[in-house]
């Protein structure tokens, strides 16, 4: 079963994961914090054509045979690239998110790695879901037309 | 091997890649290179442990926490007692009194007014005031009124004014805005109100443009002897950063640690270890230690001193000989 990705699936996709990103900064004091709410706000074009991106990317893998075909692999595989290469480009540089030089015991080191896990990850993980859930949606039609 | 092998593989890796890099920055790169501190540890303690030295000893000047919103100590070398302002809200203060001793002996709360202010040896509001500083007494006082009505020539003010300030000992202003309800005809007519303190008694004379602002004025506040330049690294005779252990690295040439403290007080040298950040490389004359969060305050003929971490008031009193 492959996913069948028209324009405008990947539009609509790319627009309800955009509001519900607008909804979660706004209603985030954090976030929405003096103009940083206008700020996301003035990104969210961006991050509306990076949803639509990130679709044809998972469609061109899928198609081409690299991502099993299974909500799973379509969810789990994008999301751990992603997140790994995060955790290394936030790692280096020189404010790193774990810096060198602590004294840190253990669980004190696990920690900042899970807090920086439950602020960046989670809804990162939540919306790569959402996505792929959405894209499985609307595929029989794909799949009868390959069993034909 | 299928699809389904090699996502699972692709997976396990990433995995594994995560573990590896915490692994690797936990045995590799926590690590500060610093000499052991353990001998300094036992030497110096934490304000929260309870101080002692040879002479003197050092408790919390509070039982309950106050710590919010509290005033710099007020001196009255002539009553020899400290006050404390704290405020909940600018509309209700309450002030500490603490003894020649370094007992806190004394309260009281104004409420539901913001004007009350300390001047001089008195707590002053718009329509009243109060001596409770100089005699425990807690009654609010009214001004004498020299001229109730507003109905005085701008000449005769002036002449009623500077009769009164030759024989005051004492002259202070209310601005006609934060004096008068909004309705109030003498808001309009900007009426503002001067209060002269002749022989114990507060004496008010209402007038245009009478108001001088005095805020600049000196007042009773201790000033805080902690030095907030770069001689607080440097050994002197008041209170200095004897020693540094980083705990961790905020960012280049910042560090959180413990600073360990001497703070001089009459014979003794006491030793505080206390939070604080280190700036390695600071600008201009700046300090190397950010000691916004403490005080040190001495009143001169007072046996005892107060020492402020954190906003938690500590005393530093005469250990009582056994």
């Amino acid at each position: 079963m492959k996913i069948k990705l028209p324009f405008l699936k990947a539009f609509i996709i790319a627009l309800i994961i955009t509001i519900g990103f607008l909804i979660y900064v706004f209603i985030n004091p954090e976030l929405n914090s003096g103009y940083a709410g206008l700020f996301f706000l003035s990104i969210s074009p961006a991050v509306l054509i990076g949803i639509i991106v990130y679709c044809y990317i998972i469609k061109v893998l899928d198609h081409a045979g690299l991502l099993a075909p299974h909500f799973i692999f379509r969810f789990l595989v994008p999301f751990l690239m992603i997140s790994f290469i995060l955790w290394i480009g936030v790692n280096t540089g020189t404010e790193p998110v774990l810096e060198a030089f602590q004294q840190y015991d253990f669980s004190e080191y696990i920690n900042y790695f899970f807090n920086f896990a439950i602020e960046i990850y989670l809804p990162l993980a939540v919306s790569l879901a959402a996505i792929t859930g959405m894209l499985h949606i609307g595929n029989n039609e794909v799949a009868n037309n390959d069993s034909m | 091997m299928n699809i389904y092998q090699k996502n699972c593989l692709v997976i396990l890796s990433l995995i594994l890649g995560f573990v590896l890099s915490i692994a690797y920055g936990y045995s590799f790169r926590n690590f500060i290179d610093q000499p052991s501190f353990s001998a300094k540890d036992l030497e110096y303690k934490m304000m929260t442990e309870g101080i002692k030295t040879e002479r003197y000893s050092i408790s919390k000047l509070f039982k309950n926490d106050y710590s919010v919103n509290l005033s710099r100590p007020y001196y009255f070398p002539q009553h020899k007692v400290i006050v404390f302002n704290s405020y909940r809200d600018k509309s209700e203060q309450s002030f500490y009194k603490i003894d020649s001793q370094g007992n806190l002996v004394d309260s009281i709360t104004f409420s539901q007014d913001y004007s009350t202010i300390i001047f001089g040896d008195y707590i002053l509001q718009n329509k009243a005031y109060s001596s409770w500083i100089i005699d425990g007494d807690t009654t609010k006082k009214n001004y004498i009124e020299v001229n109730a009505g507003t109905n005085w020539s701008e000449d005769k003010v002036e002449n009623e004014f500077d009769r009164l300030k030759r024989s005051a000992e004492d002259v202070f202003y209310f601005k006609y805005e934060s004096l008068w309800d909004y309705d109030d005809p003498r808001n309009e007519s900007k009426i503002d109100k001067a209060v002269f303190l002749i022989n114990g008694i507060w004496y008010a004379l209402y007038g245009k443009n009478l108001y001088v602002d005095l805020n600049d004025l000196p007042d009773h506040i201790l000033p805080n002897l902690i030095p907030d330049d770069s001689s607080f690294d440097q050994p002197n005779s008041i209170a200095y950063v004897a020693d540094f252990q980083k705990t961790n690295r905020v960012k280049e040439n910042e560090w959180n640690g413990l600073a360990y403290i001497n703070l001089l007080y009459k014979t003794d040298t006491i030793k505080i270890k206390a939070k604080l950040t280190q700036n390695e490389k600071p600008i201009n004359n700046l300090g190397k230690y950010a000691a916004y969060n403490m005080g040190y305050f001495k009143p001169d003929g007072l046996p005892y001193a107060f020492i402020v971490q954190d906003d938690n008031y500590y005393i530093i009193k005469t250990k009582k000989q056994l």
